[in-house]
């Protein structure tokens, strides 16, 4: 029995080692069908892609956001107020990064980064805020209710920040809490992190203002309470809509990084508004801007202008790109009830149409003498991104018709260049019609900014970088960086986490070299990976192995070199 | 460069402006240069005063000297902490109050009185004050 039980536990022995060894076998197999497959369930035409174009548009943007500072080249406009309040224009071209980052190319952020720190940089610039002294003491302010102004115009409000001029500080505030949401960098809650220096003048010595992003952030918010959701004045006594669109925005980001419910912002201004029928949520018309009390800003509370479509209310959509992010339907309707006009007023060339001795904006100051040429084209400018803040619009809804009938009207009439992978429309203050009906004029706001952004949003692409925020999970994913952005423009880069993928594609740049390299950060120590370049199986990386375009270095990232006389598509997929 | 110069010492006119002038090329050109004035700061006076009342008011010399006296160039807060923490003269809204205290520093650098403000008592605002 006993020799028995021994035959019998050998014969299950060897007939569970041979099982054993089969499963290994068979499991090896399958692991190496497992990879194959893994790989080729990762289609590269699945991802975010970046054009040319849309390249040239960020290496523009980028290039600009370099100036030295006090140079201004390239944020020029003949519209003289805006010509002082760069603010806008600058702050345009820091969303058009973020979307970018946030939507297109999320695993790549070296040029996005920089370059909206740059751009926050010239937020801080005198040029950009000194005119908030007079401002704060005139500007459009008259006598309000006979509420004497000396009170508020004693000779030290200069500080850009403290009360309204929401003008600046809610685009501010948007910008640098996106910047956090999409990093995890809290350089903008450091102590001075927004440091407005006046130097002297006006007999009153040097002064420097000091703000966090939490500072502007509790800064506004409270602004919104005390008018009882009127809204943050813009100049004092004066609360525009458009204005506060930024902030209200700004405030979703900010409430996702640190828990707040500063959200209610946006809903509560807009209750407000309707209730006291500045909004029509009817005919989706409203005014422009209100007056407040000086005092009490929730009180004596007056419309200024007219209920107007969105041309007039502001500007064609200038507001709603932003309120996509808490009030999408509403923003939705109001497109679409006003989309046929706006769309043939532009195609037509009717909204570069002189009209009568004066001719009006109630955006930015007032009117206009039709007899000065340089007024004329002011007033034109302001059409113009009039145009790009419409184009920016049908993008963010998703109407791909529209969208690309405006890009195509500005490709044959804006004299777009290419200029060292640069992709732009230049200004042109000719805002004159051709025979066609055609306007070949185009504002810097536009050509460098809205129409940029308009052509890199897909659909929902700020209402997505308003609420679909990053976090941690996001900020240990691998990603790319040292990419020579004149040899190579980084078309896709984006790390799909369900297939534990890295896609990247590269394409050229306007500087030609026979090869080019990026680094892989944040790939797992432990973990291998297969390596396919062009479709094509390059090789596993790992710690033991590499293929040879590969170099892993001491600080645990991987180098990957490139021919670049094409466009080259990595993918990397974790085993 | 617009420098503030009041003065009360009783000289000569001609006198005051020789020593004015001289003491403002020292100035300009230790300025130029980058140079230190050799003068100290000490303030002599400093004043946060209600905008809606102006009878409220509260001294802040003391605190204010402590940061800046002694030193050529100083870089004095002036929110709360001038007052001790107080707002002074609570009525109002917040973001209304935010314009409802002025602050008036008066330092002198050897024998020149130089005065900056009225400024809001703000909270995130510094005065450069410098010999």
């Amino acid at each position: 029995m006993k020799l028995r039980h021994v035959c019998l536990l050998v014969s299950i022995a060897a007939l569970t080692m041979a099982t054993a060894v089969a499963s290994v076998a068979s499991a090896a197999g399958a692991s190496v069908t497992k990879e194959a497959r893994r790989s080729e369930l990762v289609n590269p035409v699945d991802y975010p892609r970046m054009t040319d174009k849309e390249i040239g548009h960020i290496r523009h943007i980028a290039r600009l956001s370099r100036n030295p500072p006090g140079d201004w080249s390239g944020f020029d406009t003949i519209y003289l107020p805006l010509q002082g309040e760069k603010m806008f224009v600058i702050a345009f071209m820091a969303y058009t990064l973020e979307l970018a980052q946030h939507e297109l190319t999320p695993a790549y952020h070296d040029i996005y980064k920089s370059s909206i720190e740059n751009l926050l940089k010239k937020m801080q610039h005198p040029d950009v805020w000194y005119s908030w002294m007079f401002e704060s003491r005139h500007g459009s302010v008259e006598t309000i209710k006979d509420e004497p102004m000396d009170w508020m115009t004693n000779p030290g409000w200069i500080d850009p920040i403290l009360k309204d001029n929401i003008q600046l500080k809610a685009y501010i505030q948007q910008i640098a809490a996106a910047y956090q949401m999409l990093y995890g960098d809290t350089r903008y809650e450091q102590p001075g992190a927004f440091t407005f220096k006046w130097t002297g003048g006006m007999s009153n010595g040097q002064m420097n203002f000091r703000y966090t992003l939490t500072d502007i952030t509790k800064n506004i918010y409270e602004e919104m309470v005390d008018s009882n959701f009127v809204g943050s004045a813009c100049e004092p006594g004066r609360v525009f809509w458009i204005c506060n669109a930024p902030s209200n925005a700004g405030f979703l980001i900010y409430d996702h990084l640190y828990g707040t419910h500063y959200g209610d912002a946006g809903p509560r201004m807009k209750a407000k508004w309707i209730k006291e029928g500045f909004r029509d949520p009817q005919t989706y018309m409203s005014v422009m801007f209100v007056s407040t009390s000086l005092r009490d800003p929730s009180t004596n509370v007056e419309p200024r202008t007219p209920m107007m479509d969105i041309a007039g209310s502001e500007e064609a959509g200038w507001a709603a790109v932003y309120n996509v992010g808490w009030d999408y339907d509403y923003s939705r309707a109001q497109y679409l009830v006003h989309r046929e006009k706006e769309l043939d007023e532009i195609l037509t060339g009717r909204l570069f149409k002189v009209q009568g001795d004066q001719d009006a904006s109630y955006a930015l100051a007032g009117s206009f003498d039709t007899k000065t040429p340089e007024e004329i084209a002011g007033r034109m400018a302001v059409r113009s991104f009039q145009m790009g803040f419409f184009t920016t619009y049908a993008a963010e809804m998703g109407d791909r018709e529209t969208k690309e009938k405006l890009l195509a009207y500005a490709e044959r009439n804006f004299h777009p260049r290419w200029e060292n992978g640069e992709y732009y429309y230049p200004r042109n203050d000719d805002y004159s019609i051709d025979e066609r009906g055609n306007v070949h004029g185009v504002d810097v706001w536009a050509g460098s900014a809205l129409l940029p952004i308009a052509r890199l949003d897909r659909g929902g692409g700020l209402r997505d970088l308003y609420t679909n925020q990053w976090g941690d999970k996001q900020y240990k994913q691998p990603y790319i960086s040292d990419v020579d952005t004149l040899a190579a423009g980084v078309s896709q880069a984006f790390y799909d986490e369900r297939k534990d993928a890295l896609v990247i594609t590269l394409i050229p740049g306007p500087i030609k070299t026979k090869e080019v390299s990026f680094v892989v950060r944040q790939l797992e120590p432990g973990k291998s990976y297969t390596v396919i370049k062009d479709g094509q199986t390059i090789g596993q990386l790992s710690l033991k192995q590499h293929p040879a375009s590969t170099i892993w270095q001491d600080d645990g990232t991987v180098k990957v070199l490139t021919s670049i006389n094409a466009p080259h598509t990595f993918v990397l997929v974790g085993n | 460069m617009a420098v503030s110069i009041r003065t009360s010492l009783p000289l000569l006119p001609a006198l005051v402006a020789q020593i004015l002038g001289v003491s403002s090329v020292r100035a300009q050109d230790a300025f130029v240069q980058g140079q230190s004035t050799g003068l100290y700061i000490k303030v002599t006076s400093c004043v946060v005063s209600s905008v809606r009342d102006k009878s409220i008011q509260q001294d802040c010399t003391a605190n204010a000297s402590k940061f800046c006296d002694g030193v050529p160039r100083c870089e004095l807060p002036i929110g709360l902490n001038l007052t001790d923490g107080r707002d002074i003269d609570p009525v109002g809204v917040p973001t209304v109050r935010r314009l409802g205290k002025v602050v008036v520093v008066e330092f002198q650098c050897g024998k020149t009185t130089e005065r900056r403000g009225p400024n809001p008592q703000n909270n995130n605002a510094t005065l450069i004050l410098a010999c």
